[in-house]
């Protein structure tokens, strides 16, 4: 998949960054450069009818200036967390999926920043390791990023995967709507890398995803990377409840489980749409004929809106019947739910964090 | 009127409906489709017009213009006959649109649904008929939210508790928590209430598996 970018902003301090020159070098002189004192600057919105996507198409290598890693958002809003760790390294993705929460998040700088000093985020994962001298973590790339996208030239994962590799306790999840795993193949991730894919129905794919793969080029790029020795999970996140969400996610797992084993899969998580009512105005404003973005949601008491409950349920419940069904003992959790609602959903309390986490990072 | 609303798929090109000429505040808006020289423009021109004088919001105009012309120009009709109030107005745009968009259908399409042509042609007064339509439409836009809701309404009554005792849904079946209130002056007021709850405790989780979507909705 090829993402086209206006234009590559450097900030002066990561000029002679190893990532800065493969940059400049694998754009091939077909995006102009420009050198910016402050990175921050360049990836503010442009004045344009749509500055997301204006900065979607503007890369800006710079340092980052805050942590890199940190824990999940799940994991202090009261929800049942799977102790997954986010590790930051870059900030939005060149594709536009009409539920992204990425247009809220990023409004303020949307241009597509990569941290040239990523060497700090080893850094702080081996004092992670340091000071916690028995447990395993699960590291995603994914939160505020596609892992992938911009791979063919960036070669992050190069280095990621080398350094993953040299760590035990270290599980590496890069997650992706895209199908970019030639840099993947080409390494021998020593089982301590996962790449994992969000999944979605072919109509919401068409619908609402934007410039992604399609669910059965990740399906496929799933299995490529599953033979070269990674591990592989999937995420249904979000679920919609679209009037045929239920047959149309129960097929979409079918085609799953007829190009993957259940055992060869490490994970599935299962979360439904929740927006909260600026972003929700921000898609519908972008998105205003994108019927995924008008269903039946309502202002939930955490203050997102999300599928009725009643709708929600029934569907968690009936994907959980089919999972275990079809793919018995495949460890699958509900994400950015609460502890409550994954009991009635699931039929039994979350594991803790650190158990679920442990399980996950090993799975 | 109702006979106009219910044919406005065509073009109007005759006189202006007699609703219309009874001094409501609509009249004039609609004077370039009574005068028979109606195209997009002048749609527009009336739909703007008559926009200023309710004060509706720019984002509501932009919304109802997109509704298509021969949609936007049914709506007009209907928001004059029943006397929408800005508000209302507002939230009709928006529900339509809606509706619209799920079904992968035309406002022309849901504005002529037989729920909303009685509507327009019923009897009572434009106000009761004004929150009936909207009503209507919140139906139409959460179809299984007003069928789940309905079911559940119907359950609750069926307890058949004491009218010390109160039990509220969840708002918007957002979630899965029922409020139970109990009035008591007395402790044997009490005592009754809760004697009443304890009898209908078994009936109380049929309540609580609807809620939970366990039942085709």
């Amino acid at each position: 998949m090829n993402f086209e970018i206006d234009a590559l902003f450097i900030e002066d301090a990561v000029r002679s960054s190893e990532l800065a020159q493969r940059l400049v070098a694998r754009l091939n002189s077909k995006v102009p450069v420009s050198y910016v004192m402050d990175g921050r600057q360049a990836a503010r919105p442009l004045p344009v009818d749509d500055a997301f996507v204006a900065g979607k198409r503007r890369l800006v290598v710079m340092n980052r200036r805050s942590r890199f890693l940190s824990p999940c958002p799940a994991a202090g809003a009261g929800l049942a967390c799977c102790g997954y760790l986010v590790l930051v390294l870059a900030s939005n993705c060149p594709m536009n999926c009409s539920y992204c929460f990425l247009q809220e998040y990023v409004a303020d700088n949307p241009g597509l920043q990569i941290y040239a000093n990523y060497a700090q985020a080893f850094e702080e994962l081996e004092r992670l390791l340091r000071t916690n001298s028995a447990r395993h973590f699960r590291i995603g790339t994914g939160e505020l990023a596609d892992s992938l996208a911009f791979d063919r030239v960036t070669g992050l994962s190069v280095d990621l995967v080398e350094f993953f590799r040299r760590h035990e306790r270290l599980t590496l999840e890069l997650k992706t709507k895209t199908d970019e795993i030639d840099n993947l193949l080409r390494m021998d991730p020593l089982g301590r890398v996962l790449v994992s894919w969000t999944l979605s129905p072919s109509r919401v794919y068409r619908s609402s995803e934007h410039g992604t793969a399609a669910p059965q080029a990740r399906i496929d790029a799933a299995c490529r990377v599953r033979e070269a020795g990674y591990r592989v999970g999937f995420h249904l996140d979000p679920i919609i409840a679209y009037p045929q969400a239920e047959t149309e996610y129960r097929e979409l797992l079918s085609m799953l489980f007829d190009a993957l084993a259940p055992g060869e899969i490490s994970f599935l998580s299962v979360g439904g749409l929740r927006m909260t009512p600026g972003l929700r105005a921000i898609a519908r404003r972008r998105f205003p004929n994108d019927p995924m973005l008008v269903g039946e949601e309502v202002l939930s008491p955490d203050g997102r809106y999300r599928a009725c409950y009643p709708m929600r349920l029934r569907l968690y419940r009936s994907l959980a019947a089919h999972i275990q069904a079809k793919a018995p003992g495949l460890t699958h959790y509900l994400c950015m739910e609460t502890p409550a609602v994954v009991a009635r959903a699931l039929g039994t309390a979350p594991p803790s964090p650190a158990v679920l986490g442990e399980r996950l990072a090993t799975a | 009127m109702p006979k106009q609303v219910a044919d406005s798929t065509h073009e109007m090109a005759g006189p202006v409906p007699a609703t219309f000429q009874q001094g409501d505040c609509g009249r004039a808006a609609l004077a370039p489709v009574a005068d028979g020289c109606e195209n997009g423009a002048d749609h527009e021109a009336a739909i703007r017009r008559y926009a200023v004088q309710r004060r509706l919001p720019e984002r509501s105009v932009e919304a109802w213009l997109k509704l298509g012309a021969e949609g936007a120009r049914m709506l007009l009709e209907l928001s004059v006959a029943l006397k929408l109030r800005t508000g209302q107005l507002a939230a009709v745009i928006e529900l339509v649109a809606e509706i619209a968009l799920r079904e992968g259908t035309t406002a022309v399409s849901v504005l002529k649904r037989g729920e909303i042509t009685s509507i327009a042609k019923g009897v009572g007064s434009a106000p009761e008929r004004a929150s009936k339509l909207l009503n209507v439409l919140r139906i139409l836009r959460y179809p299984e939210l007003n069928r789940a809701l309905a079911k559940l309404q119907s359950a609750v009554e069926a307890l058949r508790l004491p009218r010390s005792v109160t039990v509220g849904l969840p708002k918007d079946l957002s979630s899965g928590q029922l409020s139970i209130e109990i009035r008591a002056g007395s402790l044997a007021e009490l005592d009754e209430a809760v004697r009443a709850l304890r009898e209908a405790s078994a009936r109380f989780s049929e309540i609580f598996d609807s809620l939970e979507g366990a039942d085709e909705l």
